[in-house]
């Protein structure tokens, strides 16, 4: 009687192929590497902002991170699994560097190398071994590290100075390119949300506040063509995911007056091109036939787009991709059924298009370039004397009611007083004589926010703004 | 709050399973099977909502009026029981064949958490008729997707594969600590 | 005696049978809460393992679910109106996993497997037993994360039993120079205690297993 061999998955590929994969895909990231080392190591360093630590910091970064992720396996592999003790065996057949790399390459410059660390054990750990190694696990690995990265150690690493490097902290006066639109109200204007970094070939080039590897859209989209020349990745993911993405801010855009550089703006931020060409396309964790991953980066591009103006998060796309992993078995069975029936099929596409001309719909409608009632907005009193016009007006802060004293002349303001207030962070924004921003000034919008106490100004910038509308009537 | 507010708290900011911790049993406990997770998912969906009804009618027409408020446990799991029973019962003259599958499923149903929770949950929110068959609909189908997708996950992992001190339950908790961060992050 | 032990160790409601999960990861945020519930729950079961097994002649098959759960509510009822009039603090703060209890696997299971089927005096030993051991676990877990996340044990506090014994009981701070870990004493921390915690269990098993072996 014959034996049955069963091989170890991933069961889509053979060794070989996988060894393909893996060296075509550090080739198509070496650019990206190289251009991290670039912007946040040389170019601070060139400008004298930082030491020659520092200028090292992104190649350190990767070093450590490949380096914890690979040792990890490879400990676990020869104790445990008594494999060959040979690295160039592990090196082959693990594809565990990447896990490392790609966690390097999503997280901030300013990460703490100790929480790096943490977040690389945590990728091996949680994201790979305890499922069962490669092509076992449900979840992309490093997006699991980078979760419990911003779960645990958020606000270290802000404090550590967040997503800016030492270049970028004095030549830019925002935060990330999403974190600044979660500031604004309303649609924005081209000049509150692009113009503070330069131009849009800014963000197509990756000149932009991000994380260490995903600015650059230009160098994703060349590793992307060349995998697809290479035939080694699922190119239907990113393109449905983009696209997807794409089509809906276009939708929420144009209904707001705002063109086509809105919806080139939005796929721009965020690390999208990043995430959906390198990490949505992971081969384990992302669906296998065609249909499914069709569906698959529809769903991102709608999950992503949730996030973004729905919820307190300012970016979505490393969130949405570990919640679709969830859901990758469930959506591959769809797939492989095709055949047979495309009734579910169909009856899905149909919920995805009316989900996407819903959600657009809406929001759009609660982004609209009008007045919008701010709930934690109260006008007080509001007087006139000659011509001009005193409000008191309390705006929710960060910690408490900010009651402030707000007088418009000549439909411009002349003065903020603030009354009272028990923000925490509030002596930032004394400090800065913020208020002083506001004078004279019949438009608020691109006023910045004083960092370190983003929404304590915010409120202040906010009750500005719901001051002038309720002026203009 | 709106009805769509409350629908999207129910179902996955305070996801029943992942937040509120109800359900856990059958949760471990059926999700291993994609099958049986799902007809104990849409039993779950089923009684809850009608259960909310009746319960918050019993409450509010009957209990507070009588200021016997204190006896709500009892009668919620009261109705709950009976109705499980009538459920039962009516399946089984309908249609045998599916009483076969939900069969064992079905009396389950009365200790399953979830139930009771989302009654109890919903009663102490202060809703009135509409906002609870909303509230319980949201947050029994939250129960129902979360149950089906850790069981498809879970037929799929290779307990082979998988660490010893790992296999069964303590990976699908793994994969739930990940499901809760994730849903969390609808906040 | 025998009877008690196992409930504790080898037929433990949480880490051996995973029966009457909910609470244990609901309320475990604090030490204390761990410990109250399950207290409240020992009693539960004494006093529904006490009656079941009293009872179990005379009543028919037919209605021995719903009289169980009968008898179960009732005594579930009973704590809560003690509680809500003696310690309100701890009554909101366990809020719905009071009445909760009532459908607590574990005591239901107990109730069928065990009070309608043996005597009097074994029922109760069962129930000491199996409450213990749920006690215990409760504790093990609610310390874990309530250290972790919040670098604190909190035994007696103000809002809870701190009326009773007239002072309140916290140790802050419990290990020096720990930034805690706030995702322990949420949600998400909880079924990753467990997690390792049961992973801890079957790791200390298997090694046990093979040392007998060899």
């Amino acid at each position: 009687m014959k034996e049955i061999h069963i091989k170890e998955g991933p069961f889509l590929k053979t060794e070989n192929k996988t060894n393909n994969i893996m060296n075509n895909l550090l080739i198509a990231l070496i650019p990206i590497i190289l251009y991290s080392f670039y912007k946040n190591g040389i170019v601070p360093y060139i400008n004298g902002k930082s030491t020659i630590y520092q200028m090292l910091l992104p190649l350190i970064m990767i070093f450590v991170s490949v380096f914890v992720t690979f040792f990890t396996e490879y400990l676990y592999g020869i104790l445990i699994k008594k494999e060959p003790k040979n690295i160039g065996y592990h090196l082959k057949t693990k594809y565990s560097i990447f896990p490392g790399l790609f966690l390097a390459l999503i997280l901030p410059i300013n990460t703490p190398i100790w929480i790096l660390i943490v977040g690389a054990l945590i990728s091996s750990l949680i994201g790979k071994i305890v499922f069962g190694g490669l092509g076992y696990n449900i979840f992309n690995p490093a997006l699991i590290g980078r979760l419990f990265i911003i779960t645990i150690f958020a606000v270290t690493i802000t404090n550590n100075g967040g997503y800016l490097n030492s270049y970028e902290v004095d030549a830019i006066s925002k935060s990330t390119p999403l974190s600044n639109y979660a500031t604004i109200e309303t649609i924005g204007t081209y000049d509150a949300l692009v113009k503070p970094y330069g131009t849009l070939w800014n963000f197509f080039f990756g000149s932009i506040p991000g994380a260490l590897g995903e600015t650059s859209a230009f160098l994703c989209i060349l590793g992307f063509l060349y995998l697809v020349y290479k035939k080694a990745i699922k190119w239907r993911i990113p393109i449905t995911y983009i696209g997807t993405v794409f089509v809906m801010t276009y939708i929420i855009g144009s209904l707001n007056d705002a063109t086509l550089w809105y919806p080139t703006f939005q796929i721009l931020s965020g690390g999208l091109f990043f995430g959906a060409i390198f990490m949505a396309t992971d081969p384990v964790t992302s669906p296998t036939t065609p249909i499914a991953q069709v569906i698959y980066g529809i769903f991102l591009g709608i999950l992503t787009v949730v996030f973004r103006y729905l919820t307190n998060a300012p970016e979505g796309v490393l969130t949405s991709i570990l919640i679709m992993n969830m859901f990758v078995i469930m959506i591959d069975r769809l797939g492989a059924y095709a055949r047979f029936g495309y009734k579910k099929i169909a009856i899905l596409v149909l919920v995805q298009i009316m989900l996407i001309l819903g959600l657009s719909l809406y929001i759009a409608e609660t982004k609209e370039n009008k007045v919008n009632v701010d709930p934690n907005f109260n006008i007080i009193s509001k007087e006139t004397k000659n011509d001009a016009t005193t409000y008191i007006v309390t705006e929710k802060g960060y910690s408490s009611l900010i009651k402030a004293e707000v007088i418009i002349k000549d439909s411009k303001i002349e003065k903020i007083n603030i009354l009272e207030q028990n923000d925490s962070f509030y002596s930032k924004v004394e400090e800065s004589n913020y208020v002083d921003k506001f004078k004279n000034k019949s438009e608020v919008e691109d006023i910045d926010t004083v960092s370190g106490a983003t929404i304590t100004s915010t409120a202040i910038k906010k009750l500005a703004r719901n001051v002038l509308n309720d002026y203009m009537g | 709050m709106s009805l769509i507010n409350i629908f999207i708290v129910g179902f996955l900011t305070e996801n029943i399973v992942l937040t509120k911790f109800l359900g856990l049993c059958s949760f471990l406990g059926t999700s291993n099977k994609r099958k049986n997770s799902f007809f104990m998912g849409t039993s779950v969906v089923f009684v809850t909502v009608i259960s909310s009804i009746f319960s918050y009618l019993i409450y509010k027409y009957i209990l507070v009026p009588f200021d016997a408020t204190y006896l709500r446990t009892l009668m919620f799991i009261l109705i709950i029981a009976c109705l499980v029973k009538l459920v039962e019962l009516f399946i089984k003259k309908v249609n045998s064949t599916l009483y076969e599958n939900l069969g064992i499923y079905l009396p389950l149903i009365t200790t399953n958490c979830a139930v009771l929770g989302t009654v109890l949950v919903g009663i102490n929110s202060n809703y009135n008729l509409i906002e609870i068959l909303v509230y319980s609909f949201a947050s029994s189908l939250g129960y129902l997707v979360v149950i089906y997708t850790l069981s498809t996950i879970r037929e799929r992992l290779d307990n082979g594969a998988i660490p010893k001190s790992f296999k069964d339950y303590p990976i699908a908790l793994i994969v739930a600590t990940i499901m809760a961060i994730l849903f969390s992050r609808f906040g | 005696m025998k009877k008690i032990w196992n409930g504790i160790t080898k037929e433990n409601a949480i880490f051996v049978l995973l029966l009457g999960l909910c609470p244990a990861l609901a309320v475990t945020t604090t030490f204390e809460k761990s410990y109250v519930m399950g207290l409240c729950v020992l009693v539960v079961l004494l006093g529904s393992n006490f009656i079941i097994s009293l009872i179990k002649k005379i009543v028919p098959d037919l209605v021995k679910i719903p009289v169980f759960i009968l008898i179960i509510g009732t005594f579930v009822t009973a704590i809560e109106i003690v509680l809500k009039n003696e310690l309100p603090g701890l009554y909101d703060v366990l809020s719905i996993y009071l009445p909760l209890i009532t459908v607590n696997c574990i005591i239901f299971g107990r109730a069928l497997e065990v009070a309608s089927k043996e005597s009097v005096k074994n029922s109760i030993l069962d129930a000491i037993g199996t409450g213990l051991g749920f006690t215990m676990a409760l504790m093990i877990i609610g310390l874990v994360r309530e250290l972790f996340g919040n670098n604190s044990i909190t035994i007696l506090s103000n809002d809870g039993l701190a009326k009773i014994f007239g002072q309140n009981l916290v140790i802050e701070n419990v290990l020096p120079a720990f930034t805690p870990i706030n995702i322990m004493v949420k949600p998400a921390g909880a079924f990753l205690a467990l997690a390792l915690l049961l992973a801890f269990i079957n790791f200390m098993k298997s090694r046990r297993k093979k040392n007998v072996s060899n």
